[in-house]
């Protein structure tokens, strides 16, 4: 950095920086007299404000302090929270949070493959049932053997979605959770009744539409299904829009709509997101079957 | 392999879709503990739009291994939460203010600020920038929004005003 930089001093302090940025304009503070004074006037004058109240500690300068990580806090910052009933409320807030070890755990669940996760959640009959299409699903496929819908059509709520601490829930939140809980569960009666309670009072939420449509070809009822899930296959949340379109595909292959399949397979390759491999694997297998 | 962060940043659409459904889940489970006082007021989708903006403009280029990934972003959720609050916050107050005004006028910050003669002889433009930017946390982009001029000229006027402040400070405490 050779120019100046008092026009940077603002994003130092308030560490907005990336570390070589910070790391060049610290170094020409220590040959600049000039952006030295500028630095020193711009924090005694935060310091000032911070001790009065008059500013408060940077959202991610609290959650620091909150984690226990980055430098002590100052005098001025120190004064300032023992006094700042708002900092106070949001430090509190902060605390009452899960910790991110927690929510690290809950991702790693999460991310795991879908074909190892899912016969952890069935037992009985189910799981017996769920062995023999996870064996399907993992043995190398003679090109031109279609996939068993059913056997795609199930995923696993992130945990974070399940969470019940919050309160009070509407009655949308309530029939959501209770709906998430009966699919987990593998009680796809239980989980279709919830889940249209929870579309009755939001009808526009695509996630909903994504678990009831999956829940309903899960059970059988495949043109149900369809109906649901072609809206949130047009949608504009990318997630919900891939899961929708790769069972909306194999869908079309169960009921021999090759065409339609293909379509939507090929969209799942252009959007690049979770399941672009497994489509591209799929076009390839139907491509010698037509 | 690389990590999920390295993969959106050579531009693989795979991994910030991934990266956006992680801050999705994480803003679902943050907002519902409600908001830091104790309203309600941050949707949770409205904080996971807000939490992609920020970790693409600038958080994806900070960062350098510090914490794991999924770490990072949970702080960036929370992070935007609190931002979300303090911002409905300042509308309320700023409402509320505008509503008493003649009853009771708003306490004048300048009078509390060692710094406050200085910066009450500036010219009104510059004492606004200042206290907006090193008061305010106000970024650049969001003042040339509202003074409605460039980016640069909101640097340029910024580095000015600070000079004259500091260099009128430096002759009063001479004098």
């Amino acid at each position: 950095v050779t120019d100046h930089v008092t026009d940077r001093l603002p994003a130092l302090l308030a560490g907005r920086l990336d570390p070589e940025e910070a790391s060049a304009i610290r170094q020409h503070l220590d040959g600049c007299a000039d952006c030295a004074a500028d630095l020193r006037w711009a924090r005694d004058l935060q310091e000032d404000a911070l001790r009065k109240g008059l500013r408060h500690p940077g959202s991610e300068r609290l959650l620091e302090l909150v984690d226990g990580r980055g430098e002590a806090a100052s005098e001025a910052e120190a004064a300032h929270l023992a006094s700042c009933e708002a900092c106070g409320r949001e430090r509190e807030w902060l605390r009452s949070l899960p910790p991110s070890s927690q929510a690290e755990a809950e991702l790693a669940a999460w991310a795991r493959p879908r074909a190892r996760v899912l016969p952890l959640q069935l037992s009985g009959l189910a799981l017996a049932a769920a062995a023999a299409l996870v064996v399907i699903f993992l043995l190398p496929r003679d090109r031109g053997t279609l996939p068993d819908p059913t056997s795609l059509a199930r995923f696993d709520p992130l945990p974070v979605h399940l969470d019940r601490s919050a309160s009070p829930m509407s009655a949308f939140e309530e029939s959501r959770l209770v709906g998430l809980e009966r699919y987990v569960e593998a009680d796809w009666e239980g989980a279709r009744a919830a889940m249209r309670r929870a579309l009755d009072e939001r009808p526009e939420s695509d996630e909903v539409r994504l678990y009831l449509g999956s829940a309903e070809v899960l059970a059988g009822n495949h043109e149900g299904a369809a109906a649901l899930l072609r809206p949130v296959a047009d949608g504009l949340e990318p997630a919900f829009r891939d899961e929708a379109l790769w069972i909306l595909a194999n869908l079309d292959l169960a009921a021999g709509d090759t065409a339609s399949a293909e379509r939507r397979l090929q969209a799942l390759v252009e959007a690049a997101g979770r399941h672009a491999t497994a489509a591209r694997d799929l076009l390839a297998d139907l491509s010698p079957a037509r | 392999m690389a990590t999920l962060f390295e993969a959106a940043r050579a531009g693989d659409r795979r991994a910030t879709s991934e990266i956006l459904g992680i801050l999705r889940a994480f803003a679902r489970t943050v907002c519902r503990f409600g908001g830091p006082s104790g309203s309600r007021d941050a949707d949770w989708e409205d904080v996971a739009q807000e939490a992609a903006r920020r970790f693409f403009e600038s958080g994806l280029r900070r960062y350098r291994g510090q914490g794991s990934e999924s770490s990072y972003l949970y702080s960036i959720v929370r992070t935007t939460v609190l931002e979300v609050a303090r911002a409905s916050g300042r509308r309320n107050r700023r409402e509320a203010a505008q509503e008493v005004e003649t009853v009771a006028p708003p306490t004048d910050p300048l009078a509390r600020l060692e710094v406050g003669a200085i910066l009450r002889q500036l010219p009104e433009s510059c004492r606004d920038l200042l206290l907006k930017v090193f008061l305010g946390d106000a970024s650049y982009a969001q003042l040339a929004g509202e003074y409605g001029i460039a980016e640069s000229s909101v640097r340029t006027r910024m580095t000015r005003c600070l000079r004259q402040a500091r260099e009128m400070a430096a002759k009063g405490a001479a004098a």
